[in-house]
């Protein structure tokens, strides 16, 4: 009797078995060809999955998708052994219009687009042979062609935004959340990234008033992708490139200048063709008011210098080998102007100093990290142009560096950088030259000319802590005779000028604040 | 007794015109020039360059008793390298010490002591109312040098 329970509970088992598996194997149902064209396609369930062959070389299995709402498809094409797959979605707008083409260039290896949006309406997919490699029948591995849909989140992505014409639109102050998927997008044409993804968002900026503001964008991290954050302005422009931080970091960009209401474009897009369907990322824009001590990007070059409006401006050097640059407006006389920057500590700084032609007046790079530059006689009657960088390529997303800028009327007597070779010595014409060691290693020139061979007394004072090298030459700027002076002490010695002669200090150590001084007295 | 004094005046006056116009006008006679901002010069040159090569630009450094006083203007060796001083009027000594410009460095270095003049020195006397000329002249085949010394003419 036993034996008999035994027997009867085993082929109950097997029974149930096989009506589950019969019952599966109902649920994904199989292609009916032919379905090659629009019009014999076969229709799929916006929550539905189908299977096919690759039946000949040029096979190609067209199912419709008829959806009576909008809704967000995730649409999945499992790997095909030795097969390079690919899809095609389309949308019925008269004739079929072709809205994403998916293909990852690989052998045996699945597709997926996560977040394809659809509004109501009749669409299409193909599943067709790619690109890559050889297209051959495969009648023994049937492809799965699955299809989820659900409904669009509050705030998310709108796929395809490929382009800034079909940008998803973001605003200021609200988080919208995207996918990178899919991981190639065959429709993008573009020669320097051919192929690649892109989300595109659309930021309208008001400006009440047409107030000057600063906008923040923050992209997160996804596990598994290398993000990479653009930013235009509605010409297209470029206004910004960051992608500092690396595989599964975020990205931002801040303090971007907007000098007008308008809109503006923000597109992410991965390094290297990563995509992640299972994590999205957010992107986050913060608006805030801009005021003149506060730098505006972008200010990269000449032409979109931020003009220096106070004695006081801030600025980041982020990402990794931004420059900013300042305009100084020409104070109409000659005059001395202190300029010093000060970085955070997480930061090597440079700075440099054009004039309105683009020529390089003055430069300080002590090459050290947190310490400060400081040009302290830089000469003009015209426009000056600053640069702040960091030749390293060191870059902080939060620290901020300071730039100061102060001014006096010129004096006679002191130098004019830069006096670094005999022909741009500084005309003496005072009886005391001063002069500043404005960086490691500068040498300033001063040329004298008298009437007739004149015996001179020279006093030099170095500034405290410094050291310099005075050196006196003969009219061809041999020298003759050099001294050496150190700290605060002064040193007198006399040398004859022959009618013309150079007069040289050398910095061997640097005060960059305080001047040094040379006073010349005729020997009677 | 009038005619004999009117002759004796008439012959003292042609005398000392005579004096006069003799003075002026006698050929190879020199005047001293008067000292008035320096009453010594000392002036150095090489003879006997035969390359231009190895005709180097210079100055020489000049101690008036045993003081540095100053240097003479820069030129190549072949050319008179000058210095003045006023000097009061006494027996002085002078010595001097080349420099020669190191194109490489880009600055005058002493010449080492074996290269210096030889002799590199000379007692001299200034008297009132003359300008003391002392030249040194060195033979750069011989590797000699020798001293002159004269006044100043106008």
């Amino acid at each position: 009797m036993r034996d008999i329970i035994k027997t009867s509970a085993s082929l109950t088992a097997v029974l149930i078995c096989c009506v589950l598996a019969a019952g599966c194997s109902k649920s994904i149902p199989a292609e009916v060809e032919p379905n090659n064209t629009f019009n014999t396609a076969m229709k799929l369930e916006d929550n539905g999955a189908v299977t096919g062959y690759f039946n000949s070389a040029d096979d190609v299995d067209c199912y419709q998708v008829t959806l009576h709402e909008p809704a967000v498809l995730d649409i999945s094409l499992n790997a095909v052994r030795g097969i390079n797959h690919s899809i095609k979605i389309w949308r019925r707008d008269g004739e079929p219009r072709l809205l994403k083409y998916i293909d990852d260039f690989r052998k045996s290896s699945p597709e997926r687009f996560c977040n394809m949006y659809a509004d109501r309406g009749v669409y299409y997919i193909t599943v067709q042979h790619g690109d890559k490699d050889p297209k051959r029948p495969n009648t023994e591995n049937p492809y799965t062609l699955s299809l989820k849909a659900r409904s669009l989140a509050f705030l998310e992505e709108k796929e395809p935004n490929d382009g800034h014409i079909s940008a998803t639109p973001v605003t200021v102050g609200k988080e919208i959340s995207g996918y990178f998927s899919p991981v190639y997008d065959r429709l993008n044409q573009n020669a320097d990234h051919p192929f690649r993804e892109e989300d595109w968002y659309a930021l309208d900026i008001v400006l009440e008033g047409e107030t000057p503001s600063l906008i923040d964008v923050e992209l997160s991290g996804v596990p598994g992708v290398n993000s990479v954050l653009y930013v235009y302005n509605a010409a297209m422009g470029e206004v910004g490139a960051y992608n500092v931080h690396g595989i599964g970091k975020g990205e931002s960009a801040r303090g971007i200048g907007v000098t007008a209401s308008g809109r503006y474009y923000i597109m992410v897009t991965t390094e290297g063709y990563q995509s992640n369907c299972d994590v999205p990322y957010q992107i986050y824009v913060s608006q805030r008011p801009y005021d003149s001590t506060m730098e505006m990007e972008p200010n990269n070059t000449v032409g979109d210098a931020n003009p220096l409006q106070q004695s006081e401006i801030s600025g980041k050097i982020f990402p990794g080998g931004d420059k900013d640059m300042y305009k100084i407006p020409g104070p109409g006389r000659p005059t001395m102007f202190t300029i010093e920057a000060a970085p955070p500590e997480t930061i090597d700084i440079s700075v440099n100093v054009y004039n309105e032609a683009g020529e390089t007046i003055s430069g300080a790079n002590q090459g050290k990290k947190g310490v400060p530059e400081i040009l302290p006689n830089v000469y003009a009657s015209k426009s000056l142009y600053v640069e702040v960088l960091s030749r390293r390529g060191d870059s902080d997303e939060q620290g901020t560096y300071r730039l100061m800028v102060s001014s006096q009327p010129y004096i006679n007597g002191y130098e004019i950088e830069p006096n670094g070779k005999k022909a741009s010595a500084t005309a003496v014409s005072a009886d005391t030259v001063t002069g500043y060691t404005s960086f490691q290693g500068d040498v300033d020139y001063y040329f004298l000319e008298y009437p007739k061979r004149k015996t001179l007394r020279f006093t030099a004072k170095a500034a405290l802590g410094s050291k310099i090298k005075v050196s006196v030459t003969d009219p061809l700027g041999y020298i003759i005779r050099s001294e050496r002076i150190s700290g605060d002490a002064e040193k007198s010695f006399t040398e004859m000028i022959d009618g013309k002669g150079y007069l040289i200090i050398e910095s061997l150590e640097a005060n960059y604040r305080e001047p040094y001084t040379i006073e010349i007295q005729e020997e009677k | 007794m009038r005619r004999p004094v009117l002759l004796v005046f008439l012959f003292i006056a042609m005398s000392i015109f005579h004096a006069c116009s003799l003075q002026k006008l006698a050929p190879g006679i020199k005047s001293y020039k008067e000292p008035s901002g320096y009453n010594v010069k000392f002036k150095a040159y090489t003879v006997n360059i035969s390359n231009p090569e190895i005709d180097r630009r210079c100055y020489y450094k000049v101690f008036i008793d045993k003081i540095e006083a100053g240097r003479t203007s820069t030129g190549l060796e072949s050319q008179v390298a000058t210095f003045t001083a006023k000097l009061s009027v006494n027996r002085h000594l002078i010595k001097v010490q080349k420099w020669v410009l190191k194109h490489r460095s880009g600055s005058y270095e002493k010449l080492n002591n074996v290269d210096q003049p030889r002799p590199d020195f000379l007692y001299f006397d200034v008297p009132e109312n003359r300008i003391v000329v002392i030249t040194l002249v060195s033979d750069a085949v011989s590797g000699r040098s020798m001293f002159g010394l004269d006044f100043e003419y106008d």
